[in-house]
């Protein structure tokens, strides 16, 4: 690794005060993703923003109908958090499987998002739920929406001297559900191919719905045409079958050595119908 | 220590607990965790292997819970507590886990041992009594790169009855 200079401060001031002074400054927060980059000397940077010493940053609660994640909220605690269980199950659910134990001990949820890593679970839920993600800066505060957010590989609307304070989950509950999905090649690794669907009934029908599909291509990205065919319908097998097929035919996924198109086309179509049953039963009620 | 209101610096003072004793030392920031104990303290039981914070083999106790040394700074472990696997032991008695390895041969080779009593150990702390499935999903940050996962996991199932007889 190469030689960096370092500070811990204890302000969100502070460090919006270093992010706009030092050059080439990074955020710290789990080092999970960070590190590894680093060791490959893949990153060009001078200065270490550690953010694990702020004050009252360690945090998950429930205020405004919104679970509100601190920015070294730990994946682990996300997981086990009664809080998230209660009024985001799907965020527990999904932070309790990036990785491994050791991972989610360390790593973020505002550091996953902030890194939009095209294989990250993170991003995908928050625009699929159009999480809050708020920012700050010595310009003030911003609050961008988690449904536009993504623009593929690392890349966000992130200005270059903001960081992530705290990311708002928004409450599910029925008439709204939510299913994920992914696929990894073995336990704790990145997944291969993800997807996050959300229905919302009325009368019987659906009236909302959106499907997200991640990590096949380079960052979070809407199924249009499955969310077409869903809306307005009523959830039989044969519609969720439609749309799940119509997810994996109209997706666009990266050739690389984890799968070809084809593979990653059908794994779509798999995972899209079991999450959009999810979806259904869960605003239904049921589990 | 604390580096409020002070400029970035590329060397620090770090003070760290290392299997119960207070350690102080001036390292440049990069240095990483598995560099501290094994470089600067000379405790060479926590094992580099990957280096990409895969295979699990550099995992030490920061504040009892279970990190890849390697995907950690050691400034990061200012003040606080570190376990590594030659911490575990009461004064030559082993611990459970690590006697339960013993007994169970849970290892093949042995170089990725000190990673898995360490997950281990976290393990049995937080769930004193898992299923088989809760131990491969605890221990999927730990490979085994001879798959001597069978012995493995009956050591930690003997690890769990131990610990739960008080033995
Ligand atoms: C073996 C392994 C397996 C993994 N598997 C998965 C997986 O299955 N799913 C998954 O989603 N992730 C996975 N991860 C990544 C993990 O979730 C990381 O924790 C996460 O991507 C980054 O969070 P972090 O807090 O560690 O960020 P860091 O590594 O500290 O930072 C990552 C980047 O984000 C920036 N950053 C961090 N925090 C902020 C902030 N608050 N504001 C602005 N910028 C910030 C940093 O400057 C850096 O550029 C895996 C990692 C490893 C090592």
């Amino acid at each position: 690794m190469r030689d960096f200079t370092y500070i811990c401060p204890e302000s969100i001031d502070e460090v919006c005060q270093l992010l706009s002074e030092q050059e080439n400054a990074f955020i710290i927060a789990g080092g999970q993703s960070l590190l590894p980059l680093l060791r490959l000397r893949a990153a060009d940077l001078s200065c270490l923003i550690d953010i694990n010493g702020l004050k009252n940053a360690n945090y998950i609660t429930f205020e405004d109908q919104k679970v509100k994640v601190g920015p070294t909220a730990r994946h682990a605690e996300v997981a086990n958090s009664e809080t998230v269980q209660n009024h985001c199950l799907v965020l527990s659910q999904v932070a309790s499987h990036i990785g491994d134990v050791q991972v989610r001990n360390r790593g973020t949820i505002c550091g996953s998002v902030a890194n939009a890593d095209p294989a990250g679970d993170p991003p995908i839920l928050c625009a699929l739920l159009d999480t809050e993600i708020q920012a700050n800066s010595i310009r003030g505060e911003t609050t961008y929406s988690g449904s536009d957010f993504f623009h593929g590989f690392y890349a966000t609307d992130l200005e270059e001297d903001e960081f992530v304070t705290e990311v708002r989950f928004p409450e599910i509950s029925p008439p709204t559900g939510v299913g994920y999905e992914k696929w990894e090649p073995s336990e704790g690794a990145y997944p291969v191919a993800t997807v996050g669907a959300l229905i919302t009934l009325e009368a019987g029908s659906i009236s909302e719905a959106k499907i997200v599909t991640g990590a096949i291509e380079p960052g979070p990205t809407f199924a249009e045409e499955a969310i077409d065919i869903l809306v307005g319908q009523k959830p039989t097998t044969e519609l969720i079958t439609q749309a799940a097929i119509s997810v994996g035919e109209n997706s666009d996924p990266i050739d690389d050595a984890e799968g070809s198109i084809l593979f990653k086309q059908e794994l779509m179509k798999t995972l899209s119908k079991r999450a959009i049953t999810t979806a259904v039963t869960s605003a239904q009620g049921g589990a | 220590m604390s580096n409020t209101n002070q400029e970035p610096q590329s060397e620090l003072v770090v003070n760290v607990t290392v299997n119960g004793s207070e350690t102080r030392e001036i390292i440049p920031a990069r240095t990483l965790l598995s560099e501290y104990v094994r470089d600067h303290l000379y405790l060479t039981g926590t094992h580099r292997g990957c280096e990409t914070a895969k295979c699990g083999a550099c995992t030490v106790l920061l504040d009892g819970k279970a990190v890849k040394s390697c995907n950690v700074l050691a400034v990061q472990a200012n003040g606080k507590n570190v376990t590594t696997v030659e911490g575990l032991d009461d004064n030559g008695t082993l611990s459970p886990v690590q006697q339960s390895f013993w007994d169970n041969h849970g290892m093949q080779c042995g170089y990725c041992t000190p990673g898995f009593v360490i997950t281990s150990t976290a393990l049995l702390n937080e769930n004193p009594n898992p299923t088989v499935d809760e131990i491969r999903f605890g221990l999927a940050g730990n490979i085994c790169r001879c798959t001597g996962y069978t012995k493995i996991i009956e050591s930690v199932q003997d690890a769990a009855q131990r610990i739960n007889k008080g033995a």
